[in-house]
Order: C-alpha cells, then sequence, then structure tokens
C-alpha cells in the first residue's frame, strides 16, 4: 500500500508537471529575472549534427519551465535559509541592498592608469595651460562596508584613495558619501550610484573649487522608473529585493539644452533618453548609455568649456554639472580613439575632469588613450 | 543527456516510462535500447555510432568464444575483443596524451588528434569487455539476442557515468526480470536521493571549490586551502555517488538490481577500507578482469605487490589521461602496499577518531593530485595547505567562505555518514504499520527534495558532471 502511494505522487508530479509544460504558454522576458528567454531552437540536420539543437533545446525547457518565477523564488528562499552571504561576486547585505564584491585588484593596472593620468595633467599644463581635476569613486561595498556580511574579503578602497590623493586637484568625495551612508545613495540592485549620491559628490566638489553648496531646491526632480533592475540583480539571483528607483534632477538654471551624439549622429533637447526606461537596461537613460562624444550646450553663456573624461558613473554625475558651464564635452575612452590632446587644444576647452568609479578604473584597459 | 536535467525529467523521463509499461513484455528491451540511444545522441549524436561499433563488436565477440568454447580461436576472439575496446580507449581518450608525453619526452611537435572524449567511453567499453570476459570464463551466458545485448551496453541509467555494470550482475535480468510497485517506489526514493545530491549539495559546494582554486596566491590560506579542498571531496563524492543512486533507483523503476557503488567512504578508517566504499563498480573490475588473472595474491608477496601496482597505475590513468592521474594512481598504490605490509594492524588497534583522520587526510592530499591537471599547480596548492609559500594562516576571504558556507558544510557532513539513511528506514519500518498518516508523511520529505531539486535545475547557473570527463 505504501509503496503505491509513493508510486502514484510521483508519476502525478511527474506527468502532472510535463503536461503543463507542454499546455504552458510561451514567454519573450522575464521582468523577475530580468532577461529574454529562451524560444525553441531552429532544427535542421546542422544544428542536429552540431550540437546546438539539443543545447538550446535544453535551454528552452529550463527557460520555459512552468511557473518559473515561483521555482526561481523557491530557490531564493532555500539559498536564504542557507545563510549564504554572497553568490557571483555579488553580497547579499543586511538591509537586501545587493552590493558588487571589490575583492580583487591588479595593482600593476592601477598604479599605470595612475601615471597615464599624471602624464596627462603635466601635458596639459605645459602645452595648453590647463589644470585637470581627478574624481574616483568609491563603490557601494567602501561605503555601505557596514551593511556587509562579516568578513567581507574587501579591497581596501581607503588605501587605494590615499594613494590617488597624491594626483594633483585630486578630489576625494569618499567623505561626502560616507557621511550620508545610510542614505539611498547607491543602487539596490546595481553597481551604479544614484543621483542623490552624485548630489553629495558634486558639493564635495564644489566645495573644494570654493563655490557654496547647493541645496534640493536648485533642483527639479522626476522619479523616471521605479522598476529598474540592475547588474547585481541580474549576477546575484537572489530575486526578492525590490526594484530600484531612478531619479532625475533637473537644475533649475540651466535653460533649453542642446545635446549632441558623435558629432551630429543625433541630436536632442533632453539629458535623459526616455526610450530605456522600457528596457533591461535603464540606467543608461542618463546620457543615453555610453556613447564615443557627447557635445552638451547649456542656456549659460559664462565660456566656460569642461572637456569629461569619464565611465559610466559621470552619466549621473554630469546632470548636475549643467550648472557650471556653457558646454560639457563628453568622452569615454572605450569609444572614443581620438587624439584627445588634439581635441581638448581645438574645441578651446577651459577646464578638464576625469571621472571614474574606482573599481572600474582600477581594471580600466583604456586609460593609456588619455596620453594621446 | 544527464538525469539531472528538467528535459530529462519532464520530456524523456515520462515518454520512457509511458511507453515502456504500456508496451507488451517482449518489447521492452527493444524500447529501453532505443530510449538510450536517443539519451545518448542528445548529447553525442555522431559518436552515438561509436557505441553502437562497441556493441556490435562484443556482440559478435560473445557468439565467436561461444562458438569455439574449449577451442584456441575462443581465447583469439577474447584477446581481439579486449584489443578492439583498448584501441578505442586508446585512440579517443589517451592519443593526445601519448603524443604530447612523446613530444615532451624527445622534444618532437608531432600534432595532437585533438579528439574531443566521446561521453561515457571509460564506461562502456568496460562493460563490453566484461561481457565478452564473462562469456568467456562461464560466468555468464552468451547473449543471443542481439537487441538484450545492446540494451545492457545502452542501457541510460548507467551508460554514462556508471556504475559500471558486469555483465554477469545483469544477465538474467536481462531476459527475466519483474517490475514491482515495490521495486518501483523504492527506485523513486533512490532516484530522488540521488537528485538532491546531486542538484543541492554537489553543485552548491562545488562553487565554493571553483572560487577558491581560482584564487591569486596572494589571497590564499591555509584555512582558505583546506576549505577549498574539503569542498572538492564533498563535491567529488556527491556528484559521482548521487549520479550512482540516481542510476541506481532508475534501474529499479525498470526492473534492473544493479550492485551498490559507494558505502558511506569519507567514515573508512584505512585506506584499503576507503577503495572498499568508493567507486565499488571499478574497484571490482579491475579485481575481476586484471588483479585476479594477474595471480592476485596466490604467488607470494611478491607478486602480489606487483600486481596492486598494475592495477593501480592503470586504476589511476582511466581517471584521466594526463600525468596527474598516473601520480594519483601511484600515490594510493604506496598507500595500500604500506598499510598492507605494516600500517593496517596499528591502524585497527588505534581510537576510530585516529584512524579516520588518517584516512581523510590522505584521501584529502589524493583528491589535490586529483584535481589539477598541471602537477606544478598541485604542489603549489599542498604548500598552502601547510603553509607553505608564505600564505597566512588565515585571511577576511577564508573567514568569509567559512561563514558563508557553514550550514551546507554541516549538511554535507552529516550527508556522509550513514545517518540520514538510518533515520529514514526507521521512519519507514514506522511508516509500515499501515497508518496512512506515517505513509504520506514520508513522502512528504522525497516530494520536498524532488520540488527543491527542480527549483535549483530551472535557475541553474552550475551544473556539471564531473565524471563525465572519464
Amino acid at each position: 500500500m505504501s509503496s503505491k502511494i509513493t508510486v502514484g505522487i510521483f508519476i502525478a508530479l511527474l506527468f502532472g508537471l510535463a503536461v503543463l509544460n507542454l499546455a504552458a504558454p510561451k514567454r519573450t522576458f522575464s521582468a523577475n529575472e530580468n532577461r529574454y528567454l529562451q524560444q525553441i531552437p531552429s532544427l535542421t540536420l546542422q544544428t542536429i549534427l552540431d550540437g546546438k539543437f539539443t543545447s538550446g533545446f535544453d535551454d528552452f525547457i529550463t527557460d520555459q519551465f512552468v511557473f518559473r518565477d515561483k521555482w526561481v523564488g523557491m530557490k531564493t528562499g532555500s539559498e536564504l535559509l542557507l545563510q549564504k552571504h554572497a553568490s557571483n561576486g555579488v553580497y547579499f547585505a543586511n538591509d537586501g541592498t545587493l552590493v558588487e564584491m571589490f575583492d580583487s585588484i591588479d595593482m600593476e593596472r592601477f598604479n599605470k592608469n595612475l601615471d597615464f593620468i599624471r602624464a596627462f595633467q603635466e601635458r596639459v599644463r605645459d602645452g595648453l595651460g590647463l589644470e585637470t581635476q581627478v574624481m574616483l569613486v568609491p563603490t557601494a561595498s567602501m561605503i555601505y562596508a557596514h551593511k556587509l556580511p562579516a568578513f567581507a574579503p574587501e579591497i581596501d578602497q581607503r588605501a587605494l584613495l590615499d594613494q590617488a590623493a597624491a594626483i594633483p586637484d585630486f578630489i576625494d568625495v569618499s567623505p561626502a558619501l560616507a557621511a550620508h551612508s545610510d542614505d539611498y545613495i547607491f543602487y539596490a540592485t546595481d553597481h551604479h550610484w544614484t543621483s542623490l549620491g552624485a548630489f553629495y559628490a558634486y558639493n564635495a566638489w564644489r566645495g573644494q573649487n570654493g563655490l557654496p553648496a547647493r541645496s534640493f531646491e536648485d533642483y527639479d526632480t522626476e522619479f523616471l522608473s521605479s522598476e529598474f533592475y540592475g547588474t547585481t540583480y541580474s549576477k546575484a539571483s537572489l530575486y526578492m529585493v525590490a526594484p530600484d528607483i531612478i531619479t532625475a534632477f533637473y537644475p533649475k538654471d540651466t535653460g533649453v539644452l542642446n545635446v549632441d551624439y558623435n558629432m551630429g549622429e543625433k541630436v536632442t533637447d533632453s539629458f535623459y533618453e526616455r526610450s530605456y526606461l522600457d528596457v533591461k537596461d535603464k540606467y543608461s537613460v542618463f546620457l543615453n548609455a555610453n556613447q564615443s562624444l557627447v557635445r552638451i550646450k547649456t542656456g549659460h553663456t559664462n565660456g566656460k568649456k569642461l572637456f569629461l573624461v569619464k565611465d559610466s558613473y559621470a552619466n549621473t554625475f554630469a546632470q548636475f554639472l549643467l550648472s557650471d558651464y556653457e558646454e560639457i564635452l563628453v568622452a569615454d575612452l572605450r569609444f572614443f580613439k581620438t587624439s584627445i590632446y588634439d581635441f581638448i587644444a581645438e574645441n578651446g576647452v577651459t577646464d578638464i575632469m576625469i571621472l571614474y568609479n574606482l573599481k572600474g578604473f582600477a581594471a580600466d584597459a583604456n586609460v593609456y588613450f588619455l596620453t594621446t | 543527456m544527464v538525469f539531472s536535467s528538467l528535459n530529462f525529467l519532464f520530456i524523456f523521463f515520462p515518454l520512457v516510462l509511458l511507453v515502456y509499461f504500456i508496451a507488451p513484455r517482449k518489447l521492452r528491451n527493444l524500447i529501453l535500447f532505443l530510449f538510450s540511444l536517443v539519451f545518448y545522441a542528445w548529447g553525442e549524436p555522431i559518436y552515438v555510432s561509436l557505441m553502437l561499433f562497441s556493441t556490435v563488436v562484443d556482440y559478435v565477440h560473445g557468439r565467436l568464444v561461444d562458438k569455439y568454447r574449449g577451442n584456441k580461436a575462443a581465447k583469439a576472439a577474447l584477446i581481439s575483443s579486449v584489443v578492439i575496446n583498448l584501441a578505442l580507449l586508446g585512440v579517443f581518450k589517451y592519443s593526445d596524451f601519448v603524443v604530447a608525453s612523446i613530444n615532451g619526452a624527445f622534444g618532437l611537435t608531432i600534432p595532437q588528434p585533438n579528439l574531443p572524449l566521446p561521453i561515457g567511453i571509460s564506461f562502456y567499453t568496460f562493460q563490453t569487455m566484461s561481457y565478452t570476459i564473462d562469456v568467456y570464463r562461464g560466468d555468464a551466458k552468451m547473449q543471443k539476442n542481439i537487441i538484450s545485448f545492446g540494451t545492457y551496453v545502452a542501457l541510460f541509467p548507467q551508460l554514462i557515468a556508471g556504475p559500471i555494470v558486469r555483465f554477469q550482475t545483469v544477465a538474467e535480468q536481462l531476459n527475466e526480470r519483474r517490475e514491482t510497485p515495490d521495486m518501483f517506489s523504492e527506485g523513486i526514493r533512490r532516484f530522488i536521493a540521488g537528485l538532491g545530491k546531486k542538484v543541492l549539495l554537489a553543485n552548491n559546494i562545488g562553487m565554493l571549490w571553483t572560487q577558491i582554486s581560482a584564487l591569486a596566491p596572494g589571497d590564499m590560506s591555509v584555512l582558505g586551502a583546506w576549505l577549498g579542498i574539503v569542498a572538492f571531496a564533498f563535491q567529488i563524492y556527491f556528484d559521482f555517488s548521487g549520479y550512482s543512486d540516481m542510476a541506481i533507483g532508475l534501474g529499479k523503476m525498470f526492473g534492473f538490481t544493479f550492485l551498490e557503488n559507494f558505502d558511506y567512504p569519507y567514515i573508512s578508517k584505512s585506506i584499503t577500507e576507503f577503495w572498499r566504499r568508493w567507486h565499488i563498480s571499478l574497484g571490482t573490475w579491475f579485481r575481476e578482469y586484471v588483479y585476479i588473472p594477474l595471480g592476485g595474491n596466490r604467488h607470494g608477496l611478491g607478486k602480489q605487490l606487483r600486481n596492486i601496482a598494475i592495477v593501480w597505475i592503470l586504476t589511476g590513468i582511466w581517471h584521466g589521461a594526463s600525468w596527474n592521474f598516473a601520480v594519483w594512481g601511484v600515490y594510493y598504490c604506496i598507500l595500500l602496499i604500506f598499510e598492507k605490509v605494516f600500517l593496517l594492524k596499528y591502524l585497527e588497534k588505534m581510537p576510530a577518531v585516529i584512524s579516520r583522520i588518517y584516512t581523510l587526510l590522505c584521501v584529502l592530499i589524493g583528491w589535490v593530485i586529483f584535481a589539477f591537471d598541471d602537477l606544478g599547480a598541485g604542489l603549489r596548492y599542498t604548500s598552502y595547505l601547510f603553509g607553505g609559500s608564505g600564505v597566512p594562516f588565515v585571511n577576511d576571504r577564508a573567514l568569509f567562505a567559512l561563514t558563508s558556507n557553514m550550514i551546507m558544510l554541516i549538511l554535507l557532513v552529516i550527508g556522509s555518514t550513514p545517518l540520514p539513511h538510518r533515520l529514514s528506514q526507521r521512519f519507514l519500518a514506522a511508516a509500515q504499520d499501515k497508518t496512512f498518516t506515517r505513509a504520506a508523511l514520508s513522502n512528504v520529505v522525497i516530494v520536498f527534495i524532488f520540488l527543491i531539486s527542480v527549483a535549483y535545475l530551472v535557475d541553474s547557473t552550475y551544473n556539471p558532471f564531473l565524471y563525465f570527463r572519464f
């Protein structure tokens, strides 16, 4: 009797799920996991022989499995029961924030990158009489260190910042960020800082330049999205976290913008590219993801022209700089392969800023292009 | 295809069950054979021909051996079968290794053939060889029906990662077997236990080994190194024994009884005992078809030690075509000989704790040799274990790995002992008293493990089978 019950239950489970799976409608996108799901692969002699059909079919069954989100949630629950503290390079911080690990570094590259900056600073100072400010932004794993699990094997970002502080005109924003370490200054599901984090850093920058601090009253804010799931969410596959909110800060004093991507490839009047709000990669709403060169003309007529060399952290930061310059030229060295020196000389630049996040900077292989 | 895939669980498996149990008894071997071919071809659409070739070769040789029984021709057929099987194995598994070794030794640059390893070739060639040998020795009857013989070779439960089922074990079952609800439900329990071992335990702890083995020397610590190799030891045990459980369970559902392949190896009190408990079917194979034919222990200690050495070098190389596996075999050969001539009698007198620690230490060092194809890397890792190469005793990384995996490690330790099995047996015995609630409750655990395993498979980023490379 007992045996037959076991057999009955198992057969019911096996066939029940098998039939449900056949019957269930197929989906194209999982909002929960924030990714596209595998569709049924094409069946040809070629795909059978090279194994593409079978491996694609395996993924298809897995991705389209009935009640997929419930299963994934069940796994998440059991991972939490097991008291796991991290997964796939992402910490589970004690308030539910998913923080990217910064647990290894190529010191040789980091030092070289600092040297490239020094060399660049000297060259533009000697040749063009321009100063270059440098901002390396510590990541969430330093600022949110108090939220991380015990013994988190972190690189000492403080030591890296101290080392970088030897560079002329280095702006250390870590005290400003640390002062707000319980605020929403980094996304809970992404490795970037929020507009609020960038705002505090911006005030630190103003302080260093002898400018008065700004207050929230100087901005109109707008919730661009309250459904943002970012990179750490995808990596950790821990699907019990609330989505992030992306906020825009519009300085009240900038006037009408003219934003030109890659020398006329696209011209618009907004700092934000809203089409990204409908897709997975919502952080790209700032400055239209990472473009080779963006030329922003503001309503100011102060004659100040900033050349900003940056990674994606600066895409959030730059919305605050709209208050300070008549024109901002934003270059991403991963794509911008023209001679930087010549470009600065030819474009009547008055100020230069280099802005990276510390982790990205330490691993970036393109800082070398500064010296071209 | 692998058992721990949704594809197998919810498409292949229901289909084969349905067709198998609807079909008349006469057709059941044919059905298993055909489904097994699909199972294999799913991952190896081309090499399935190789398996069929090996099947036909041994079918024919078995008939020849039987026809010329007592004759020199029978022996010739036997030798021919062994040569062909070993040649298959040699070409597809060892050709790169042999060429690379020759190039290295003589400074030559003979191009390597770079043949991809056919899944399960080490298992099915050993099985087909066992058939011809069993028939030659009269341990089993020749199988006239090529479909039944093909079923034996291709039988999907044990096809790609064992246990290595010797022909004599299943010869009768191939012709006559009874599938019963009792066997089926036992099979279900066994299969789900294996699935859980593989998906929930092995995969989980495997990630820890993957992380630690990839660490830069500067991030290594003594504690971290031990954690890493312990993680590997758990991974390979739960991975492989889980696969064997699934194979044995599936076999039961179709009316087959395979022999056990693992018997809680990590509770052993000597290396000698460990190898009676680890991958039993391989040990038995080498004993039956190599060690005993060589004379075993019947011609004095000297010959016996020689025979042990031959068996263990072969065992090592069977596990993989690179030098570290040969060294691994020699390592165990030395330990086993040492125990045989000297240590064993002392180990038996010592407190169990000490002999167990000794055994586990030896096994863990063995896994280091096993885990690194590059012998130099293995040596370096060994030095970390003992604080060499200037690594600190402990660092944050190791403490983080330890705290993050603490519950999992406790579960793994308990899972390596007979305790869970004993508890479940006691519970099942209690369930026999016909109270419905107990019977139902005993199924709750099974269903729970099954569902959680499915959940991990639905969201699987890491699901390798270690013994696939063999």
